[in-house]
């Protein structure tokens, strides 16, 4: 059942088996695994059923260095169903080189390997609708598909990995009816937690107190407590919470916020390939929308020493009128009806009169193309459920850019700590230091070099690129948004990591984390899959813990 | 031993008489209501006079009548009465729709709410009926009967899958589709039969059983599975707004015009029919399983027996 906080007069504690903290992607899919085990699960949301200004607040915070991070109430929804909200879908598991120790970038160890997440990867699909947990393209489209770049035979590169899209699915819309029907789910609403109670020895969690919308407090007493609350609010909650561990909960080695990943991103260079590419959406049977992708191998990594790379080709920068095409000469021109969050992101270049002139060319002779455009977006984005995932155009100059997504070095310097500033209730807000490394510019340069070799040697075009221009580049928007991982990494030793294998806080006998804090690395995919997979699997493992 | 298969032109009747042929120590005779071959004996199943004539050197009867409310009604005061006279041994098909609204795992012991519309409420009281009756009974609760032939859970899914007008129905598409292969219950059917023959069936007076495959999925994985086997992919993604246009407009018309004109127009999704797509009722079938030792018919089996009974029989409409 939902309830909200306020309807919870009485002054007794609520028991439970499982608390969850934070309904958001990686709590409702917890409690609804929970629950058909037979469990019981109260699930604690600090927001409503929808985001509103007012609860956003509560997640301002500052940030060291404005060019490369966002701000804090950005690219986090504080309500049923997180951030799901603006998720874009992209589906796309860690790899088992991921959970491997790579010994060339630091602190790259995982306690458990690829073989332990994978069976989780089935459910996690199941749960973002992504269909079947098949990411190789041959597998999923059989032989008959045509090549992502045609002719090209890398060595360095495969072009056989895949990405699959989610509708995208809100949790909160999508599952609302299974978390209301059953008795043993009860998600408080308006329950923001504010105090997590320890046991003398501060080794054990005994109560949780929430607050009410009208500042009065209730208790959860619960065998099992699980912090999802993301990846940044799991870190406030654990620090501010110093009374009985002075340096906060599992901080004792000061690892807590520390280690904070995002991934890099950006747009580089101009591939002419010699021949027809592929690169846009595919239907599976099941109607899940699949995109080829170049994916740099694990033995190229090892080979180079650096860390996970891929790209998708991609049309080149919509504000530059060279591309040729009708359609993103109108997105640009139209560039208003484009969603904020991505036309920064999209257009981002002013454009002379001239330019404008020549963007109304490209529509002008490319009107059946931008017709059907135009069409597809009504039909297929807007009012589907299932929508088309992005803009996807051959253009007529036939150059793509390689719109790249990589990993970050774990690193004890980028940061996520609590700040001087402090909300109305007297908690600290955070304050965020992301940083990158010398080995992530490094992983770019090679994987950028190394992709101009591989389509070279085996003649699938030319890929031209400026490797100056790597690092501008790389940083022009900063840290990806909406990637908060590593700030409770998992790891065996308690000096340079925060939870455990089975996503323990070290130190403390009930108390766990799922989310993208846990992550250990990185990687090159969208971390989402991979969260829910881990989140899957702790459920599996209170299961069997909690009797 | 002698049996009568009331109903036994419909579609599970033709299944069971065909199985029941093929039984060694069986002897069926078919009952119908309209005379379609020689061997066909014509009964009123609504009329206790006409049923006790017709149970007269009969062992058992199974009944596959089925129809509107009024008619299982009837069916049902009918049989039963002319079960109690005579003493014949009766195998009723119920429905999983006696128990209504109900959510979660549900087992024969449940409350019969029948409260989901006219045809719940019918077999409940049909099932009252049957537990006044002195005579032996079994009685069978399956859940959604599918496999060659099926005219609601297969012929007229794969229609509107063909149509595209169902899919991947999202949260309207989440319920538990608790399917039983025709097969499936016809086994079940021979083996109560058989069971109820042995010294220790003798002890039984009332029994009943639920039926619905183990590991039954949701409707969407059905819808799924049934089309990419009918080649009707991509699967859409069926949005609420639509959904709600089917049940609130489309609906009544094409309800109106299937009984007043041809059944071969396009299905209508009535709103009983979306609501039990996201009804959460799973049926518990330990009982049959091993009473019955029953094995079950796989999803796949199943789909592709289905999707082969609709080809053959389309072949058939195009020689013809």
């Amino acid at each position: 059942m939902i309830l909200n906080a306020q309807e919870l007069t009485g002054t007794d504690a609520l028991r439970t088996q499982v608390c969850v903290v934070g309904a958001g992607m990686v709590g409702i899919s917890m409690a609804l695994e929970l629950s058909a085990a037979g469990l019981d699960v109260v699930v604690l949301e600090a927001g409503g059923t929808s985001k509103t200004e007012a609860s956003q607040s509560q997640y301002r915070g500052s940030v060291v260095n404005e060019d490369l991070h966002g701000p804090l109430e950005t690219f986090r929804w504080r309500r049923l169903g997180g951030t799901s909200g603006v998720w874009n879908g992209r589906c796309v598991p860690y790899d088992p080189i991921d959970f491997e120790d790579r010994p060339w970038m630091q602190e790259c160890r995982w306690p458990i390997g690829f073989e332990q997440v994978a069976p989780y990867f089935v459910a996690a699909n199941r749960y973002l609708e992504a269909g079947h947990a098949d990411y190789s393209a041959s597998s999923t489209f059989g032989p008959g598909m045509p090549e992502m770049i045609e002719g090209f035979c890398g060595e360095i590169f495969s072009t056989d990995s895949m990405e699959r899209f989610s509708p995208p699915t809100d949790m909160g819309v999508r599952y609302r009816e299974r978390l209301a029907s059953p008795a043993s789910i009860r998600v408080v609403l308006h329950a923001p937690l504010q105090e997590i109670h320890l046991d003398e020895s501060g080794t054990r969690v005994v109560y949780l107190q929430s607050r009410r919308p009208d500042g009065s407090m209730f208790g959860v007493e619960a065998q099992q407590v699980v912090l999802a609350a993301g990846g940044l609010e799991t870190v406030r909650l654990l620090l501010a919470n110093n009374h009985v561990q002075k340096s906060g909960i599992g901080n004792e080695h000061g690892v807590v916020g520390r280690f904070y990943m995002s991934h890099i991103a950006g747009t580089l260079g101009s591939f002419a390939p010699r021949r027809q590419v592929h690169n846009g959406y595919r239907q599976d049977y099941d109607g899940v929308y699949c995109r080829p992708r170049l994916a740099l191998l694990p033995k190229a990594q090892r080979e180079h020493k650096v860390g996970q790379f891929i790209a998708r080709l991609h049309h080149t920068r919509i504000s530059d009128p060279a591309h040729g095409s009708g359609i993103l000469s109108a997105l640009r021109l139209g560039r208003t009806l484009v969603p904020k969050q991505w036309r920064a992101r999209l257009i981002d270049e002013k454009n002379s009169a001239g330019e404008m002139a020549l963007h109304l060319w490209n529509v002008a002779r490319d009107l059946p193309e931008v017709a059907r455009f135009a069409r597809q977006l009504v039909f297929e984005r807007t009012l589907a459920d299932r929508k088309y995932p992005s803009v996807v155009v051959k253009p007529r100059s036939r150059r793509y850019s390689l719109d790249f997504h990589a990993e970050q070095e774990p690193n004890p310097l980028s940061v996520v700590r609590l700040g001087k500033e402090r909300d109305e209730f007297g908690v600290p807000r955070l304050e965020v230091d992301w940083r990158y490394t010398a080995m992530d510019v490094r992983t770019i340069e090679v994987a950028a070099a190394l992709f101009a070799e591989d389509v070279k040697r085996s003649e699938a075009g030319v890929f031209e690129y400026v490797p100056e221009s790597i690092l501008r580049e790389m940083t022009r928007y900063g840290a990806y948004g909406g990637h908060h991982l590593g700030t409770t990494r998992m790891g065996a030793d308690p000096r340079v990591s925060v939870v455990d294998a089975e996503c323990r806080v070290h130190g403390m006998s009930n108390l766990f984390v799922a989310g993208g804090s846990v992550l250990a690395t990185s990687s090159q995919a969208n971390p989402t899959l991979t969260v829910i997979a881990l989140a899957l699997r702790l459920a599996d493992h209170l299961k069997r813990e909690t009797a | 031993m002698r049996v009568l298969v009331l109903g036994a032109e419909g579609f599970v009747g033709r299944h069971v008489l065909s199985a029941l042929a093929k039984t060694a120590g069986i002897t069926a005779v078919a009952a119908v209501r309209r005379k379609k071959a020689e061997e066909h004996l014509v009964v009123d199943a609504r009329k206790t006079e006409q049923l006790r004539r017709a149970f007269d050197g009969v062992d058992a009867v199974v009944n596959c009548v089925t129809g509107d409310p009024g008619t299982i009604g009837d069916n049902a005061g009918a049989l039963f009465a002319a079960a109690a006279e005579t003493g014949v041994q009766v195998i009723y098909l119920s429905s999983m729709a006696v128990y209504g609204s109900a959510t979660g795992w549900v087992t024969e012991d449940a409350a019969l709410l029948g409260d989901v519309g006219a045809y719940s409420a019918a077999k409940v009281k049909a099932e009252v009926f049957a537990r006044a009756c002195p005579a032996q009974v079994t009685i069978f609760r399956p859940g959604i009967i599918y496999g060659s032939g099926s005219p609601q859970w297969t012929e007229r899914i794969a229609r509107l899958l063909q149509a595209r007008r169902i899919g991947d129905l999202g949260m309207a598409g989440d319920g538990c589709c608790n399917l039983v292969h025709v097969h499936d219950l016809v086994r079940a059917i021979v083996a109560a039969l058989l069971v109820g023959q042995g010294p220790r069936g003798q002890a039984f007076r009332h029994r009943v059983y639920n039926l619905a495959m183990p590991g039954a999925p949701d409707w969407n994985w059905y819808f799924l599975q049934f089309a990419r086997a009918l080649g009707v992919v991509p699967v859409r993604r069926i949005t609420a707004r639509r959904l709600a246009v089917e049940t609130k407009v489309l609906a009544a018309p094409l309800k109106l015009a299937e009984t007043l004109l041809d059944s071969r127009l396009p299905p209508a999704i009535p709103s009983s029919l979306a609501r039990a797509w996201r009804q959460n009722l799973r049926l518990d079938s330990t009982r049959a399983t091993q009473e019955l030792s029953l094995s079950w018919t796989t999803l796949s089996e199943g789909i592709s027996e289905a999707v082969a009974g609709l080809n053959a029989s389309r072949n058939v409409r195009r020689k013809s």
